[in-house]
């Protein structure tokens, strides 16, 4: 019992990472989205196995999945141990389904839509993570709604992060969307690769959460995270 | 001595500061200061919180906090005198003193007062942390409007800042009125329309003896309510009897 028990916010302040996750028909192929399904949940499972600890920031996931000319809100924004222990929240991301073209123009719209909702990401908030796994070309306009996220006070501080997956991903998009020379953008011609990215998305988010200073790390720190691959951070 | 001169200026303190856990697990110091003391007949405070990505930001922080006194006294010789002419003087000095450090290495916020025997003065403020002013039972509110995250403020450093200071006259000049200055640790935490009753929550601690209301608010700063805070928490009330 505190004296300021009543004045005082009891929701920590959230570390927020954000998936924009590509479902188009294209992801079914050589079982590319069951493969980033898995990838996903194993990342809110290490989440909430970080998160256990007062002494780190607790991790906040959303996902958006983008398809079939819809952008979907799959998981809405909340803290990792939430989803974890929730079996619909993790049978919502197992239902995702491949189909259709690529509206990635639709899902940068609701992200940018999604950064400035102040209830769930208030300005006590840690700086995000924002991470784009893609493995084919945008079928609508999607310049415009990069170019808000990347000059919007929000989206341009935010870690953005992206996965090109197979021969026929945008890499030229998912390079503006990284926009940082520091960090290239991640390629998975398998799923092998999609699990190795998502192990490396895990390990940066962990690492900031884990500092005096959540939600800021350096890019250098991403990619040599990526090249020290530890194959024991996921249980199979 | 200091108790002295509240006790003849009509003053109530009460002043906590812990480090907050995410500084103790990093072995890192508490890079938030505050200092509170007379210059003559007038109550000074600052409150300064050094930026986590500065490596010596404590310094930054303590500097500032000993720079306040002598830069007030030499500014209050001169008639006329404003504000902006002791916020400029007060930058000048830290930057030299600094410098040793590396003025990108020592960056801190700052929220300072000036109050007058009879309870008028001045609040200033260069980046994040929160003042609150209750007058005659109103609430006053001074904080940065934020649209970035959290751990983003402007801070002690290089170039002009006089845009970005924010100043106020204020007024405790009646019985009960307080004044609170508190760290981004503390002011980030504070649910939104809760400040009057987060004031009012220091009845509590003035309701003690200063020694045992001091304990008391820095037990309740140590044991924060919310759920995986981290930063340094530091807060000075001031109350006019």
């Amino acid at each position: 019992m505190s004296a300021f028990d009543s004045v005082v916010s009891t929701q920590a302040r959230p570390l927020p990472v954000i998936i924009l996750a590509d479902n188009s028909g294209s992801m079914f192929d050589d079982g590319k989205l069951d493969s980033l399904k898995h990838a996903l949940i194993d990342m809110i499972k290490s989440f909430k196995g970080a998160s256990s600890s007062s002494l780190e920031a607790e991790i906040y996931v959303s996902v958006v999945a983008f398809g079939n000319n819809t952008a979907t809100m799959v998981i809405e924004p909340k803290s990792a141990s939430e989803i974890a222990d929730n079996e619909s929240l993790l049978n919502a991301i197992n239902n995702m389904q491949a189909s259709g073209n690529t509206p990635l123009g639709l899902a940068l719209t609701k992200l940018v839509d999604m950064l400035e909702h102040r209830e769930s990401y208030p300005s006590r908030a840690y700086r995000p993570f924002l991470v784009l796994a893609s493995d084919g070309m945008p079928n609508d306009e999607w310049e415009n709604p990069l170019k808000q996220l990347l000059s919007g006070e929000r989206g341009k501080k935010a870690t953005r992060l992206a996965l090109s997956i197979g021969a026929d991903a945008d890499n030229t998009m998912l390079e503006k969307f990284v926009d940082n020379k520091e960090i290239p953008v991640f390629k998975a011609n398998g799923v092998a690769g999609i699990r190795k990215f998502f192990k490396c998305v895990t390990m940066s988010a962990i690492k900031s959460s884990q500092s005096a200073r959540p939600g800021e790390i350096a890019a250098g720190e991403v990619v040599k995270i990526l090249a020290d691959d530890d194959d024991d951070l996921f249980e199979d | 001595m200091l108790s002295k001169f509240l006790a003849k200026f009509k003053w109530k303190l009460l002043a906590a500061s812990v480090r907050g856990p995410g500084h103790i697990k990093d072995d890192l110091p508490n890079q938030d200061c505050a200092y509170v003391g007379f210059a003559g007949k007038f109550l000074l405070v600052m409150v300064c919180d050094g930026l986590g990505s500065h490596s010596h930001s404590d310094f930054g922080a303590r500097t500032l906090c000993k720079l306040f006194p002598e830069c007030f006294l030499e500014w209050s010789k001169y008639r006329p005198n404003k504000i902006d002419d002791l916020l400029r003087l007060l930058q000048a000095r830290w930057l030299i003193c600094v410098r040793c450090q590396g003025v990108d290495t020592c960056g801190c916020t700052c929220q300072l007062a000036i109050l007058s025997p009879k309870g008028k003065g001045w609040i200033a403020q260069l980046g994040d942390g929160m003042t609150l002013v209750r007058h005659n039972g109103g609430i006053n509110k001074f904080t940065e409007k934020k649209s970035g995250y959290g751990n983003e403020t402007i801070a002690m450093g290089e170039g002009n800042l006089l845009p970005y200071w924010r100043r106020s006259k204020i007024d405790l000049s009646t019985s009960g009125n307080r004044l609170l200055i508190m760290t981004d640790g503390i002011s980030e935490d504070i649910l939104p329309q809760a400040e009057g009753k987060f004031v009012s929550t220091f009845d509590l601690f003035f309701g003690m003896s200063r020694s045992k209301g001091q304990n008391a608010l820095k037990k309740e700063l140590t044991d924060w309510p919310t759920p995986h805070h981290l930063d340094d928490k530091t807060i000075v009330a001031i109350e006019y009897r």
